[in-house]
């Protein structure tokens, strides 16, 4: 599973190089859109799923504020060894994995190339989840899942699904809902003039 | 975007609750979609000729930095994981899809 995810995005990268066409947004959202009403039926064919719903919320609600201060924290640190301040490897890790956004967005508010740090640091985290998840998900399903950060309500929902229990891609895709919903919040508040 | 997916969802939940559709569970298709989705953000990477022009320059500390955040918050959450099982709900199910 992991080699073939992993060959993927390594056959994808090479297409890009070698071939010029262009894959239309609405193309990935309608391929986005599948996936997670696939997954939500797998998940909602379960036995009292409204009950484990309603259990797991609070769940959802402290793993993403946890996720969230988690990157924030330790991204920020590395400001004494990259040659970055303490803003900037914070705000390059602010995007959770979504790196199409925080990329963008940095370069509007502060620098193209502290964007070009942040979208390859993102597209790092949604790569090396994939080695992470089936890996650690042995030892900590929500460890494993946290490392998807923003992805782990589409790109990485399927992987999360397949390595961990029905509980935790519910927790998943919750986690990503909230962390998709504050990355633009956050990058505006660490990066926003006014 | 994130309206749309969330919608998908929602329909989906539905619909799975409805238990008519346990049999796309036989097909392997939230792999087929996922390896479809990576092979498109590979593309999207390959294609930016500028991004790997200056990738030696940038790569090192992206790495940095991704696998810092990402240690950061697989620490606490790990934790979390170990209080919330040992002093509150006992998660007991180990059913995988």
């Amino acid at each position: 599973m992991m080699v073939l995810l992993l060959s993927s995005v390594a056959f994808g990268i090479l297409c890009g190089r070698f071939l010029s066409f262009e894959i239309s947004d609405t193309a990935i959202t309608v391929i986005l859109m599948l996936l997670v009403f696939v997954v939500g039926i797998e998940i909602g064919s379960e036995e009292g799923i409204l009950k484990r719903m309603k259990i797991n919320i609070p769940v959802i609600l402290v793993q993403s504020v946890l996720v969230i201060c988690g990157t924030l924290l330790f991204s920020g640190i590395t400001s004494f060894f990259t040659g970055f301040s303490f803003k900037e490897a914070m705000g390059a890790s602010a995007g959770m994995g979504w790196y199409s956004l925080s990329g963008i967005m940095i370069s509007e508010l502060y620098s193209p190339f502290l964007g070009a740090v942040s979208f390859t640091s993102n597209i790092i985290r949604e790569v090396a989840s994939i080695l992470i998840i089936p890996i650690f998900a042995r030892f900590s399903q929500l460890g494993a899942i946290s490392s998807a950060g923003a992805t782990s309500m589409d790109t990485l929902l399927g992987l999360i699904s397949k390595n961990t229990d029905k509980d935790s891609t519910l927790i998943a895709f919750g986690q990503g809902v909230i962390l998709s919903l504050s990355v633009p919040l956050i990058i505006s508040v660490i990066f926003g003039q006014r | 975007m994130l309206l749309l997916i969330l919608i998908s969802f929602i329909i989906g939940l539905l619909l799975g609750m409805t238990k008519k559709f346990e049999f796309i569970k036989k097909y392997k298709l939230v792999t087929i979609i996922t390896v479809f989705l990576l092979f498109i953000m590979g593309f999207e990477i390959g294609s930016d000729g500028e991004l790997f022009d200056k990738l030696p320059e940038i790569g090192i500390s992206a790495l940095v930095i991704a696998v810092s955040g990402i240690l950061g918050s697989m620490f606490l959450t790990t934790v979390f994981e170990k209080i919330k099982n040992r002093f509150f709900l006992k998660n007991n199910s180990s059913d995988k899809i």
